[in-house]
């Protein structure tokens, strides 16, 4: 089956509104895990993460009489997520790490790399790897984990970037590439090693 | 980006694989379905009110227009037939039967009385039709069932005649139509014939007749006293409007030159000429023929 004729999640987006219940399905098979991760990544507890996940589904479903197909689904989505996890560090005191210049945390991320750099037996299990690498992206500035998320797993682009998180490309782009400095900081051991 | 960064995707995406609990996806498909279901119910609930918020307001707007036209059309329903049966004019030499011709004090007592203005009488009528007053508006229906009378008043053994007449009374159609269709049913009705065959009969009696016939509608005694005055106004009026009966014009012009009334016979004479015009001549005798100065 061609993927062309697959219906688009604009469309199953308008098919829910319209009253099909199958249009949902479908959309919460797709992104269900690209939400899910992208909320749990941001939250350290797993109950909130479940409780908050809900409430994004909960509230694209009331809101769906009112969705347009002026911007990408996955936009809407993750920006639907987005604001339930700002309104969650609000009410919790949280809500400065979003808001954490990258360059402050330039010189933590640098010390976390020389400390996986120092171990001594960094050696290579996908396994080790996989730890690894959630805990450099959870030690991440919130910015720069949450342009890291949206990118790898809601799959948007730059542009869609900056317009869920009101900022400008540009800081996008940089937001993305500090990121991906530390994240090859912290686990350049691992692949020199295997060279 | 190098090669590096493809491999910490890469290992990002392998790594990565966490997914909601079974039991949070069935309850939030849960909430899909049912947020679906309840829509249903709700849309035509809303598209009824939309419909139908209006139809009090087209409700009330017919009630008003119908009320409207009723108020509008029933004033004229009365005040018409009158008007028009006092301004019917009456067909040119109609009516010349000598043998039912009324006597000649008769026709000398209606000549002396004022001729009434023909645009005043009509004008000072609407003016009590229009009034509140009861009375006056008994008045003006008697004088709408008078003016209807002389048809059964000439014709009573006709019983055509008398339930067409009575179907105009009951009814309020224009007197006009009713009077031709009536002429053209019964032969025995001669409508412009009979103004002047009502002078034969006393004022006091023409609505007496009347109301006999419609006694039915009209059983208020003290009204019909009220009305009979009117009602003779409106008989004697009708009676001046018609052309007279060449034999009774040609007794009075020459009772009025016997009494020495010259100018008066010279009058009645003038009008005789312009009633009757190519056919005065021929009716009028040779010594009227030509008129004295």
């Amino acid at each position: 089956m061609p993927a062309s004729a697959a219906p688009s999640d604009e469309e199953l987006m308008l098919d829910y509104a319209a009253g099909d219940a199958t249009a949902f399905d479908q959309l919460y098979s797709r992104h269900k895990g690209g939400v899910y991760r992208y909320m749990l990544r941001q939250c350290s507890h797993g109950g909130v993460v479940e409780e908050l996940f809900q409430d994004v589904w909960t509230n694209l479903i009331r809101a769906r009489r009112g969705y347009t197909p002026s911007a990408k689904f996955t936009t809407w989505l993750y920006r639907l997520a987005h604001n339930r996890l700002i309104d969650h560090y609000r009410s919790n005191g949280v809500a400065t790490t979003l808001s954490a210049d990258d360059d402050m945390h330039a010189e933590a991320v640098a010390t976390i790399a020389a400390d996986c750099r120092d171990e001594p037996e960094s050696r290579t299990e996908n396994r080790e790897l996989a730890e690894r690498l959630k805990s450099a992206v959870s030690d991440l500035p919130a910015p720069q984990r949450e342009a890291f998320l949206l990118h790898q797993e809601g799959g948007l682009t730059l542009d869609e970037i900056a317009e869920l998180t009101d900022v400008g490309v540009e800081t996008v782009k940089s937001r993305l590439r500090y990121a991906m400095n530390k994240l090859r900081s912290n686990l350049s051991d691992l692949y020199e090693a295997q060279r | 980006m190098n090669e590096i960064d493809r491999q910490i995707e890469a290992a990002w995406r392998a790594a990565s694989r966490d997914q909601p609990p079974v039991a949070l996806d069935d309850s939030i498909r849960a909430a899909a379905r049912r947020a679906v279901a309840a829509a249903p119910g709700k849309k035509p609930k809303s598209w009824w009110r939309v419909k139908t918020h209006w139809l009090p307001l087209a409700a009330a707007a017919a009630v008003a227009v119908i009320a409207f036209g009723i108020v509008q059309l029933s004033p004229e329903e009365q005040i018409t037939p009158t008007m028009i049966a006092e301004q019917s004019p009456l067909p040119h030499g109609a009516g010349t039967d000598a043998s039912k011709l009324p006597p000649p004090d008769a026709v000398e007592q209606d000549m002396r009385r004022p001729a009434p203005e023909p645009s005043a009488a009509p004008a000072a009528r609407r003016d009590r039709g229009s009034a509140t007053d009861p009375i006056a508006k008994q008045r003006a229906e008697a004088e709408r069932q008078v003016a209807a009378a002389p048809e059964r008043a000439l014709a009573p053994s006709s019983k055509a005649g008398a339930a067409t007449s009575g179907k105009a009374l009951t009814h309020s159609e224009p007197f006009p139509a009713q009077q031709s269709d009536v002429a053209g049913n019964n032969p025995t009705v001669t409508t412009p014939a009979a103004a002047p065959r009502l002078s034969a009969i006393p004022p006091s009696e023409a609505p007496s007749e009347a109301y006999g016939q419609l006694g039915a509608q009209t059983e208020n005694k003290q009204a019909r006293s009220e009305l009979s005055k009117p009602a003779a106004v409106g008989t004697t009026q009708a009676k001046n409007a018609a052309p007279r009966p060449a034999e009774e014009w040609i007794v009075l012009i020459r009772r009025l030159r016997s009494e020495g009334k010259t100018d008066e016979a010279a009058k009645e004479l003038q009008a005789f000429r312009a009633a009757y015009k190519e056919r005065a001549d021929e009716l009028l005798p040779a010594d009227l023929r030509e008129p004295k100065q």
